[in-house]
């Protein structure tokens, strides 16, 4: 036992240096192999804590009362600075061991052999971008596709709002929970479907409103995708604001007809005599380490192209409240898409009360002068971080944009933004690939060519001779293998702002 | 005996040279190690054991159909020890793949197919290798039924090269000839298991489709369209409800208005299966067929059956239904021991013989994990590979416009 330990803390300290600081989720860990064996695994996957059942259905029957929060402990927990004290001790009196740890580690996890990511890139341009790759400290590109469990971002918090009334400590799941709880609190026509929302859903957004509101108000559907979008607009068209949960976007396939043809058009074609704006649907958008084809998609530019219905994505606790909030007070039928990959790893200080975020309106959230970076969802952090390292390492001053909804656009607050660099140089990131994305319709510059585009400051903007990128995940399919390199990695975005000047 | 896949006549094989060679034979215990570890380490010579018994399997509920399959069953005892070794391998590579996939090994998702091993091989026994079937995500059994050896089934779990997708299907996307998958989206292989019906009544080369769904998927609308259009062409097609009454965590009661999933084709016949008895399954299937290929049209049938573990690797299994079910029906209806309890009770196999091929098992499924271990991942240039079908190779666009990645088909 002593050995175990002794192997034990070294290996946790030379982990702690190699990662910036993080915000990391912790499990009880069930192994039979010895501490220094195992992998440590990504912060951010929300399905794959230790060894172990992983995924948030697997811990179900330990967590006896739904409410208690998940065990969330920063960098900076008590626990954790004992335990660094103690580690620090050690490798103050054991540099050897500390070496030999993480040289067992290092063999361990190198064991399968991959191939460098390198051999990819072909071009003139792609050597310099080796460079910027190797630059980085934690993106070299051989451990990038050693270390498979990695994620491929850092979460940033937003700051703590304090207009909104008092906050607690919610993630995502907590903060939709909430907003949901808020809305059957305040309106009684409110009624949650979907499958398995009953006992708290797949990603626990649901968990307590069916014992607290009554099973006539949160109640599953069967297998059937589209029936419940088709039913939910049968309930909102007679008045009562459905919710409707689709268990992944990945599985919105089959209620696309319902939701284009029957939900975007309702208004238009009974002439306003009927509409189904108390309708929301929600699902888990998003690639998220594991999930391969069908649970990892982000079909938010299929949607893209319907007028009548309105797309949104958050980026974190606080806009996913507001803007769920926003969606469900809408007179509009909307698609509130969750990062299922922020479900656990974005922690921030969410008001309790019931807040709304303004639909169709774009965030700076950095000023900058050179580039325009636009993204939603997810992507936000990469860039972020992309973002501070252009600063840093090229002098580039991003401004970043979170689009926030989709459909319909901000196209005031982006073209503002873009005309406002010289010259006017546009990066768009969204981890689609790139046949399919939204921004594919922005390609070439081309505003125009978008549905909502076409108004005199996109003929301004495009006239300028823009400078227009658009960088996005590799145009194939998630295979189960390849996911983790199919994620984007900051450092490329760096090198579109380099190349495009 | 039906026609087997040829990795089945080769395990079988040996066990037969053995008998033959040993048919009539009495010797001393030296002569048997002599012929080495193939052979089974009996003192009773083959000619004791029956070679063939008569089973009665439990009538199957009929819908719109005057007759049933047959009550009876017969079984050799080559067909039973083969039975037997399939389903074993079966359970144990399923058993082999939670293992790996508890050390981490397997990542992803992986829905484990082990108590349900009764349907695979009785369809696979009561159908031709000709014939074509489709299933849902909960894919290995029917995978390995299909002909797929355990090490690529395994390898292909690990994601490696030497996996029968290459590495990049997974759990949920196995494939064979004749065997469509593995599908990961609920409920739409149905329709594409007719359309397979459509293109054998189209050739008229009197084969079979067999289109499995879970009792999940029964509640998708997809499967009543893939009804109507095989009944109103009288399209060869048996659908396949294999009801482990859980959809996910969602029980049969909670989410279906009619749990008699044999009687939802309405117009179609349909038949109800004791799925955990895989002499009761073979039967039906036979019939099935035999009905199809008649031209009569489709069939449904319901197989009761069971899982032990839960709906993939991340549902502990026991929140939605209790440990002491589960026991129960491990101790009750485990297909594997009620085919052994047969056979040993009928004495058409010894418990020697029956360890031995337990043995040879083990060693089948190590080798092929370790090969699934240790086998490279597919090369960083197949990531593109196989998007469309080209004829030169296509240039791919990567995450960046500089960035241009190769894709050959």
């Amino acid at each position: 036992m002593y050995v175990v330990c002794f192997w034990t803390i070294p290996c946790c300290l030379v982990d702690n240096i190699n990662r910036p600081a993080q915000i990391t989720v912790r499990y009880e860990r069930r192994s039979s192999l010895p501490a220094f064996a195992r992998r440590r695994d990504g912060h951010f996957n929300a399905g794959q804590g230790k060894i172990g059942p992983s995924s948030i259905q697997g811990r179900l029957d330990k967590r006896l009362n739904p409410l208690t929060q998940p065990t969330v402990s920063t960098n900076y927990s008590p626990f954790r600075l004992k335990r660094d004290a103690v580690i620090i001790i050690f490798f103050l009196f054991s540099p050897l061991t500390t070496a030999m740890a993480a040289a067992a580690r290092f063999l361990l996890r190198g064991a399968v052999s991959k191939a460098p990511i390198a051999n990819v890139n072909v071009g003139a341009q792609s050597s310099f971008g080796i460079t910027l790759l190797r630059l980085s400290p934690n993106c070299s590109s051989k451990t990038k596709t050693q270390r498979r469990n990695a994620a491929h971002f850092t979460y940033h918090p937003d700051p703590v709002p304090t207009e909104y009334g008092p906050t607690t400590k919610m993630n995502l799941f907590q903060s939709v929970t909430s907003a949901l709880d808020n809305t059957l609190a305040s309106d009684p026509t409110a009624v949650i479907f979907g499958e398995d929302v009953a006992f708290g859903g797949v990603f626990r957004c649901t968990v307590g409103l069916r014992d607290k509101y009554g099973k006539d108000r949160v109640f599953n559907t069967p297998l059937c995708e589209q029936g419940i979008v088709g039913f939910g607009i049968g309930a909102a068209v007679a008045g009562a604001t459905a919710i409707a949960e689709i268990q992944f976007a990945d599985y919105i396939y089959p209620a696309f007809d319902q939701i284009v043809n029957e939900a975007a058009k309702y208004r238009y074609r009974s002439g306003n005599l009927f509409d189904c704006g108390n309708l929301t649907i929600r699902a888990p958008w998003g690639c998220v380490g594991h999930g391969s084809l069908y649970h990892s998609q982000s079909p938010e530019a299929f949607f893209a192209h319907c007028p009548g219905i309105k797309v949104v994505i958050p980026r974190g606790p606080v806009q996913c409240k507001g803007l769920l909030l926003s969606c469900i007070a809408d007179q509009n039928p909307c698609i509130f898409f969750e990062p299922k990959i922020l479900y656990r790893a974005a922690v921030e200080q969410v008001p309790t009360e019931a807040y709304t975020i303004p639909l169709s309106q774009a965030e700076v959230i950095q000023e900058g002068s050179d580039v325009t970076l636009v993204a939603w969802g997810t992507q936000i952090h990469v860039l972020t971080e992309v973002a501070n390292m252009a600063q840093e390492k090229l002098g580039v001053s991003c401004e970043l944009i979170d689009l926030q909804t989709i459909l319909p656009w901000d196209t005031e607050t982006v073209c503002k933004a873009t005309i406002c660099c010289a010259p006017p140089t546009l990066l768009q990131g969204h981890h689609l690939n790139c046949s399919r994305g939204f921004s594919a319709c922005f390609e070439g510059g081309n505003i125009l060519s978008s549905p909502v585009g076409g108004q005199d400051r996109t003929v301004a903007y495009q006239s300028r001779g823009s400078n227009h990128r658009r960088l996005c995940c590799r145009d194939q399919l998630h295979s189960a293998n390849h996911t983790q390199r199919y994620l984007d990695n900051g450092m490329l975005f760096s090198v579109g702002i380099t190349s495009s000047g | 005996m039906r026609e087997l896949q040829p990795q089945f006549k080769k395990n079988i094989g040996a066990v037969h040279e053995a008998s033959s060679f040993l048919r009539g034979y009495k010797g001393t215990t030296r002569d048997f190690l002599i012929l080495g570890a193939r052979m089974v380490a009996s003192t009773r010579s083959f000619a004791d054991f029956t070679p063939q018994a008569s089973f009665d399997v439990k009538k199957c509920e009929l819908h719109r159909l005057d007759e049933g399959p047959s009550e009876t069953a017969v079984l050799t005892r080559e067909q039973g020890l083969q039975y037997y070794r399939i389903m074993q391998t079966m359970r144990r590579m399923e058993l082999k793949a939670d293992q790996l996939y508890k050390q981490k090994i397997i990542r992803g998702f992986c829905h484990l197919y082990d108590g349900q091993e009764a349907c695979a091989m009785g369809i696979e026994a009561g159908i031709n290798p000709t014939d074509h079937l489709i299933t849902a995500y909960r894919a290995h059994g029917y995978t390995f039924t299909r002909g797929v050896s355990v090490r690529e089934i395994l390898a292909e779990l690990t994601g490696r090269r030497g996996g029968v997708a290459k590495g990049k299907g997974g759990s949920m996307h196995m494939y064979a000839k004749h065997f469509y998958g593995g599908n990961g989206i609920v409920g739409a292989q149905v329709p594409l298991g007719a359309g397979v019906a459509l293109a054998c009544q189209y050739q008229g080369n009197n084969q079979v489709c067999v289109a499995l769904y879970g009792d999940g998927a029964a509640n998708q609308g997809q499967i009543f369209e893939s009804f109507n259009m095989a009944a109103l062409w009288k399209l060869p097609c048996i659908f396949i409800c294999e009801n482990n009454k859980f959809g996910m965590g969602t029980s049969v009661e909670r989410s279906s208005a009619s749990t008699d999933y044999f009687k939802r084709g309405d117009y179609i016949p349909g038949i109800k299966v004791d799925g955990m008895d895989v002499l009761c399954v073979r039967e039906a299937i036979k019939f099935a067929a035999d009905y199809c290929r008649a031209g009569k049209g489709p069939i449904v049938m319901e197989l009761e059956t069971y899982r032990y573990h839960g709906h993939s690797m991340s549902d502990p299994g026991v929140s939605y239904r209790s440990r002491e079910e589960i026991q129960e029906v491990r101790s009750k209806s485990d297909p594997i021991t009620m085919l052994k309890e047969r056979m040993l009770s009928n004495n058409m196999a010894s418990v020697e013989e029956i360890k031995e091929i337990d043995v040879e098992i083990r060693k089948v499924i190590e080798d092929a994990a370790q090969f699934a271990i240790s086998d490279p991942e597919p090369p960083l240039d197949e990531l593109c590979n196989h998007i469309f079908a080209n004829n030169p190779p296509m240039e791919v666009r990567g995450t960046n416009p500089w960035v241009k990645l190769k894709s050959v088909s």
